[in-house]
This record gives structure tokens, sequence and C-alpha cells, in this order.
């Protein structure tokens, strides 16, 4: 991640910020700026609910190198209300707790900081409802 | 039409070849194919170097001229990427330039230098920003390995397959590797050894998949008729497969099934009109245990569920009725991420000539190399003939 | 027409260590020390979770609740001692993912344990002044102790948010008033990892002082006496300090106990006394008076009296209460307490 794409992608990693095609209608999440099926580029945006169900999931015990500092953590995929399927780190769940089919809901998280003085980088992660 | 063949197969061993830049492997590559073939440098008249990330892992971008430029080849020369499946895309980019009638003999190169970073967790990083949806997916804490691992789980839950008939891939390419002295891991493994390693990511454990490695791996694309002024020694290319689906693990409809595998070999075979049947011996992508199973599937060598229990009851060995990954596969012969996908071609070259020695199997006409970027980014599949 | 709260919420992370836990690490008797500052367990940030997120999650509940559009949303106002940038505002985190930018203001706030209650007077003058329609006040932290100093017993994490503004107002601000001096019993350096403080010093000249005489302005002020309030919340530095200051007023601590989230959560430093005021105002019934009165030491209180109005009902169906939060928990040890709160470097 850079600054300038991090600040780029701050609607849609903060608050899940899609985008909609004014033509058909078609909600893209990650949000994309011209429908590739009508050719529009007149699309709108809006905030999804934040609240889905887990398809599947697994449990990194070797992170990458920017999420080593938290490992082991779920990841898993997530079907939004909307009927959306997006991957994201599961939280607040335990071992016994986790379980395809659980309902899940929006949370904001930290993903990663560059060293002691860089950037600390944000965005959605998933948690069981409170 | 220009009839394309392969008239010359080599690799360096995969290893971490600490003592070696990513221009020293290249030109030992390059090397062994000017002694083992009566040819010219002068008459290669263009090299398509495959490599994944060497930006990323050697800082170094270009290869296309800086490999031209040191080996004394004055070709046309670039570097295809398609993440892991780089290797495989070189060679069809290869093979287009000559059945184009633009070029008449191309080097085909594949290319990675990865131990010059050291950490495994910087490795890990690069290969799964350039395979998977870097923004959506390994920016925010997935990984590949997470990735399979769900793939392994849907496999496991559709089909019924066990966690062993997965772990017995490693162990089918270790053994078959034992016969490669150009392997990485010269090695047997058990099923146990494989279940009991440091997980990755459940159900999936560090040896479900490969260690790192640097290597180079080339072959030489010419027409048949340039071939036979220099050699006999030539395979032909008789198809070529590429196709793509989305990088993005949660948009797969079926996490069990990967479709660009499907496309690319359905394409391969019709170009080459063969079936699956036909085929004598695949080297197929192995990035992870799992990977090969469904690979195998895809491509019609099993029916969907099939290639668990046939690997369990050693149908895929290399002295089995479907031999697969007989040169040990990215898991044992090693796997330096653009090299392998020409590496394949290697085994394939020596298999269909029948100088695969102790690997040799019986009777190989038709052989067929799969490539795979991510979980099903981009898959390639080439077909290969004796005639 | 008045100004108010309009909606609140909180968050507190889910792992807790115990008093007993750390007591055991340093060789102290857990059961005397949990008595002495009436303190079980405190709340222990995720090593994903600080200051900014927890500020992001407590103010999406009160946005929820508020029925306020986020675009109306004129100001939001970060205060905490643990803000993860020196600079680059907490405030425009939460500002962007809740979607209020970019016409707004925003800034964080610093004053030990009371800059959550800075932020709710700021906004309560916009709001009434009409400068804004409405502003989000918050109080959060992850609170920083030395390990084995005595703060380590409560340094907990967690925050409170407000949408205060003239509509939706579920309790209605009837005044505020501020006593303000400088009196040295706790202090960061820029730079430092944990604070200092003035250990008995923190006692009677601060938490007490700015506490009572805060209280007492505030009902000369509005002409009330402790009679009049039914419910009270104080920052909340440990279980004994609030009850202490009660009795000093001569308010039965029936009045306050409702507020002590600390025994459960530890101090939340900027969120302590508000998510006090958050658990009162989830049992509380409409036409009730809370006085709350937060302490920042360096040293300042603010005083409010609010008054529950009838839509609070209501509100709470659209919050979340502070309950959940207290029964969200799992309990760590101290290894895994000294990970995640960075007390062993791994790079």
């Amino acid at each position: 991640m850079s600054i300038a794409d991090y600040w780029r992608l701050e609607a849609p990693r903060f608050r899940l910020e899609a985008t909609k095609c004014t033509n058909c209608d078609k909600i893209y999440f990650p949000p994309k700026r011209v429908c590739p099926i009508c050719n529009n580029d007149e699309l709108i945006h809006m905030d999804l609910s934040g609240r889905g169900r887990l398809i599947t999931f697994t449990k990194v015990e070797k992170p990458a190198v920017e999420f080593e500092y938290m490992g082991p953590y779920y990841v898993g995929i997530v079907e939004l209300e909307e009927g959306i399927r997006i991957s994201a780190s599961i939280v607040d769940v335990a071992e016994e707790q986790i379980k395809e089919g659980m309902p899940l809901e929006l949370a904001f998280r930290k993903y990663y900081a560059i060293g002691d003085e860089g950037i600390v980088y944000y965005g959605y992660k998933f948690r069981p409802p409170l | 039409m220009n009839k394309v063949v392969v008239a010359s197969a080599t690799m360096t061993p995969f290893t971490d070849h600490y003592d070696r830049d990513i221009r020293d492997l290249a030109s030992e590559a390059i090397r062994d194919i000017f002694r083992k073939t009566e040819i010219e440098r002068s008459a290669v008249d263009g090299l398509v170097i495959g490599s994944m990330a060497s930006m990323s892992f050697t800082n170094q971008g270009n290869l296309g001229a800086l490999i031209a430029s040191e080996n004394n080849l004055n070709s046309a020369s670039f570097t295809v990427e398609a993440g892991e499946a780089s290797g495989q895309a070189a060679l069809r980019a290869a093979y287009s330039l000559i059945k184009s009638g633009m070029h008449e003999t191309v080097l085909v190169l594949g290319l990675e230098k990865v131990t010059d970073i050291v950490k495994l967790p910087e490795i890990l990083s690069v290969v799964n920003h350039v395979n998977m949806d870097s923004r959506w997916e390994a920016d925010i804490g997935l990984t590949l390995a997470s990735s399979w691992a769900m793939i392994a789980k849907s496999h496991m839950s559709q089909y019924g397959i066990t966690r062993e008939q997965i772990a017995s891939v490693a162990v089918k390419n270790h053994y078959n590797a034992t016969f490669n002295p150009f392997a990485q891991f010269k090695s047997k493994l058990r099923i146990e050894t494989i279940l009991r390693a440091p997980a990755l990511a459940s159900p999936l454990t560090l040896f479900d998949t490969c260690a790192a490695a640097d290597g180079a791996a080339a072959v030489l694309l010419t027409t048949e008729e340039k071939a036979k002024s220099f050699t006999d020694q030539y395979i032909h290319v008789k198809g070529t497969g590429l196709a793509h689906g989305t990088l993005r693990i949660a948009e797969r409809d079926r996490l069990y099934s990967i479709p660009a595998i499907k496309k690319a070999a359905k394409d391969a075979y019709e170009m080459a009109g063969i079936s699956p049947s036909d085929i004598d011996v695949a080297e197929v992508h192995d990035s992870f245990t799992i990977a090969e199973l469904i690979a195998l599937e895809e491509m019609g060598i099993f029916e969907p569920g099939q290639s668990g229990p046939a690997t369990e009851d050693g149908r895929t060995k290399k002295d089995g009725d479907r031999p697969i990954n007989t040169s040990g596969g990215m898991k044992a012969r090693g796997y330096p991420f653009g090299a392998a996908g020409i590496a394949q071609v290697v085994e394939i070259y020596e298999q269909l000539l029948g100088i695969a020695g102790e690997r040799q199997v019986a009777d190989a006409n038709i052989g067929v190399t799969q490539a795979l970027a991510g979980t099903g980014g981009t898959s390639v599949v080439h077909v290969f003939g004796t005639a | 027409m008045q100004t108010g709260i309009a909606g609140y919420g909180v968050y507190i992370p889910m792992n807790r260590i115990s008093v007993e836990e750390i007591a055991r690490v340093w060789g102290e008797d857990g059961v005397r020390v949990s008595r002495s500052i009436n303190v079980f367990e405190k709340s222990v940030p995720s090593l994903d979770e600080d200051t900014i997120t927890i500020s992001v999650e407590a103010a999406r509940i009160a946005l929820r609740m508020s029925g306020f559009s986020p675009s109306s949303i004129g100001a939001v106002y970060v205060g905490s001692e643990s803000h993860p940038f020196a600079v680059y505002p907490s405030a425009v985190h939460v500002a962007e993912a809740i979607g209020a930018t970019p016409h707004l203001t925003a800034a964080d706030l610093e004053f030990a344990c009371k800059a959550g209650t800075a932020g709710m007077q700021m906004v309560f003058g916009m709001v009434g002044a009409g400068q804004i329609e409405a502003g989000l006040a918050i109080g959060t932290d992850t609170s920083q102790g030395r390990p084995g100093d005595a703060l380590e017993y409560t340094a907990g994490a967690g925050g409170a948010a407000f949408v205060i503004g003239k509509d939706n107002i579920v309790a209605e601000l009837e005044g505020t008033y501020s006593f303000t001096t400088d009196t040295p019993d706790f202090w960061r350096r820029e730079g430092a990892s944990y604070p200092s403080h003035g250990s008995r010093f923190t006692g009677a000249p601060a938490y007490f002082r700015h506490v009572i005489s805060a209280a007492k302005g505030l009902m000369e002020q509005l002409g009330l006496t402790i009679d009049d309030f039914d419910r009270v919340t104080f920052h909340q530095p440990n279980g004994k300090f609030p009850l202490n200051a009660a009795r000093a007023l001569g308010i039965p601590s029936e009045k306050i106990e409702d507020a002590l989230a600390v025994k459960y959560v530890g101090n939340t430093y900027s969120g302590a006394s508000i998510v006090g005021l958050a658990r009162q105002l989830d049992i509380a019934k409409p036409g009730e008076r809370i006085l709350l009165v937060s302490y920042g030491s360096g040293a300042g209180s603010d005083a409010f009296s609010f008054v529950v109005t009838d839509l609070i009902d209501e509100a709470r169906q659209h919050g979340v209460p502070v309950d959940t939060f207290i029964n969200r928990k799992r309990f760590i040890d101290y290894a895994t307490y000294a990970r995640y709160r960075g007390k062993i470097r791994i790079k």
C-alpha cells in the first residue's frame, strides 16, 4: 500500500462504499468507475449494509510480512446482504465459535503500520454481531 | 503453415543459489542450450523471458534487454508476466511469434531469482501481491495459502476426499523427484510428516507447499523445417490455451473448481486434436498439493472428485497408469516461479524423446503442461507430441 | 430550542485481564489489590485496535441512534491521550469512516482523561450557537500504564461517542461548568511510552478537589442541590475514587453505582466518565436528571447536568447497551496482554 492508493480507497475500505450502475443497477464492490456491462461511467456511490454471513474461513498461521505482527488470525469469505461476496479478516471470534453460515458485521480495524514512524493503515474486517 | 517444435531444452538445478545472480542463472541455462544443440547464437532471432517478479525479488526490470545483451544474443527480446504462470505464458508468446512468421527461432527462458529476499514472510508478501488481488486480498491480510486452504475445504466437502489424499500428492511428487538429478528435494516424504508439519492455513501445512528456490530453464522453439537442419531431437507444440478467472477468490461460484484451467485445457486439446485420454504424461501446477488434484480434474484426466483417490492409489506416480509430475513437480523438483513453467516443458521434452532416464514413462507420445497463477487468475496449457 | 445528546455509543475491546493475573506477575496479593481499588478486570485492545478504531466503532453506534445523517455532522472532536498519531488526527479517520466528510470541522483534543468532555462542551457550544446542526464528541483511550506500576491494574481501553444536536434529544443539557487549575499530578512527556504520576498527590489536591469543586460549581450555577440528581457519573480512575467523591458530596452510592464500568473494563481514561454516562443513559427513565463530572490530570473537571427525555426508550432500540460490551469478553493471560500492549517488542 502507498499513502496515495490508501487515500484513494478510504471510502470503500472504511465504510464499504460501493458503486452502482445507473443503467443496469448492478452493484460493484470493490467499486468500479465504469460498468463493463453497460460501458456506463455514471455510477453512483452507496454504502453497503455491512451485514452478512460467513461462507468459508481458515486460520492464517504464516502471515505475509505486513501482518506478521498479529498472526495467527482468521480470514474468510463473507456474503453481504446485498449478495456481494468479499474476502476479509474475521476478528473477535473464538476457535469454537467460528463456523460457516454464522452472521457477521462490519468492524473497523487496523490493517498494519509501516514501522514505528510510518503510516498506519485501517479498514474493514468482520466480527460476530455485537 | 509452420509447425512449431521444441528443439532443445535445459534447466539449472532448482535450489537456493545464494552464489548466483539472476544473470548468472540465465547465462548457465543459455550456455547449456548452445552446448547441447548444434546451433549458433546468431540464429536465435527472439528471446522471450517468463519471470514473475524480478523487480520485487531482485530490483531488476527489463530482463529482455539485460539477458540478451549479457549473453551475446542479437535477438528481439522482452519479458512476459502472468504471475506464477509467467513461464508458460512466455512459451505461448514465443509460439505465436514463430507461428505468425515474424520470427524463426526463439529462445524461451523461464527465470526467477527469489532468495535474495532471505525472509520467508517477505517472499510471501511478494507472491501474494503478484498473484492475488493486491488491493482487496493481499493488502488486507489474505494469503495464497489461506486461499488454497479454503479451496481445499470446499473440495473435501464437495467430493468427500480426505486430508490424506491431498497430502498424497506431495508424497508422490517427492517419490518422483528421487529419480530427478535436478530436483531440489530428492528425499521421500511420508503422509504423517506432512500432516504433522507446522500449520500454514488449516487444513494445509508447510509441507503442502513448495520451498523457495532460484533457477532458470530454457527451451528453444523453432520451425520443424529449421530444426531438421541442426537436430533430430525435437518435439511438436501441438496446442496452446490460456484462460483467466477473477483474481478475487471471494467471487468464485464454486471454490472446488477452477474454470480457467478447464477453459485453457479445452482450447489446447482442441487445437491439438486430442482428448484427455490421449495424454501419456503431464506436468501440472502443484504449488499447493490441492492445486494438483483440482488441475487433474479440470483437465479431464480424472473425473471430478476422483483425483484424490487416484493419487492415493499411486496411479499418478511415474510408474502409474496416469503419470503426473514425473519431474517431482514444483513441490519436489523446485519452484522458482517464472522458471517452473519452462521446467515443465523440459520434463515433457525429455519424456517424449525417451531420454528421461529413470523417470521415463513408457510409450510417451503426448505430453501436456499446465500452469496456474494464484488460485485461478491465469491458467496456461500446452500440448506436445512426438509427431 | 435546547441542545442535548441525540445519540450515544461506546466501544470496549473484548480482551480482559484480571487484576489477580496482573498481581500474580508482580508477586502481589491479587484479591487484596482488587478489593482496594474496587476493580476486578480491565479491557485490553487487540493488536489491531487503537484509539482510532474504538472511536469509529463508538461513533457509528452513536450516529445510528441519533437518526442524524452523516452529512449533518458539522464537527468531530476526538479526545484522547493515546492518539495513534501525534500529527494526523484521529478525528479525520472517524469523519471519513462515518461518511461525514468534507463539510465539517474536526480536531483531536488532549486534556489527560477529560478531553472527551472538553469536546462535548465545544460541540454543545457550536450547536447552541447555531454554527452547526449537529456534532460528534468522542473520548477514547487505549490507556498506558507502566509494567509494575499501580496504574497497570486499571489502565483499560474503550471510549464513548455522543452525537449532540437540537433534534432527537434523548438527554437535554441543562448546563455545564468547569473547574481548572495547573496541578501537576500526572503527565506524559512527548515521546514517552508511559505516563508518570504523583501517586498519593493524585488524590486530594487533584482528583477530589477538581471533581468536587466542579460538581458544586455546576449546582450553584443551576440552582440545584445534590438531591435533584437521580443519577451520577464521575471520572473513574479506579472503583474507589468516584465512590469517595460521591460520599464527600453527600451522594448516596446507589446513584453512582450503575456508572462504575471501571470495575469490569478498567479506567478507559478519556472514555471513563462518559462510558459511565452511557451506562446511566442505558437504564435511566425519562425525566431523570444525571450529573456528569469528568476529571483530567493537569488538572480540570467538566461538570454537566442532563435531563433524560421521553425519546430515550425508542432511541435505545437503535443503540448497543454498555452491558453488551461489558459482557462480551475473553480473558487473556499476562503474557498475551504484554504482547497485545507492545510490552514485548517483536520487531
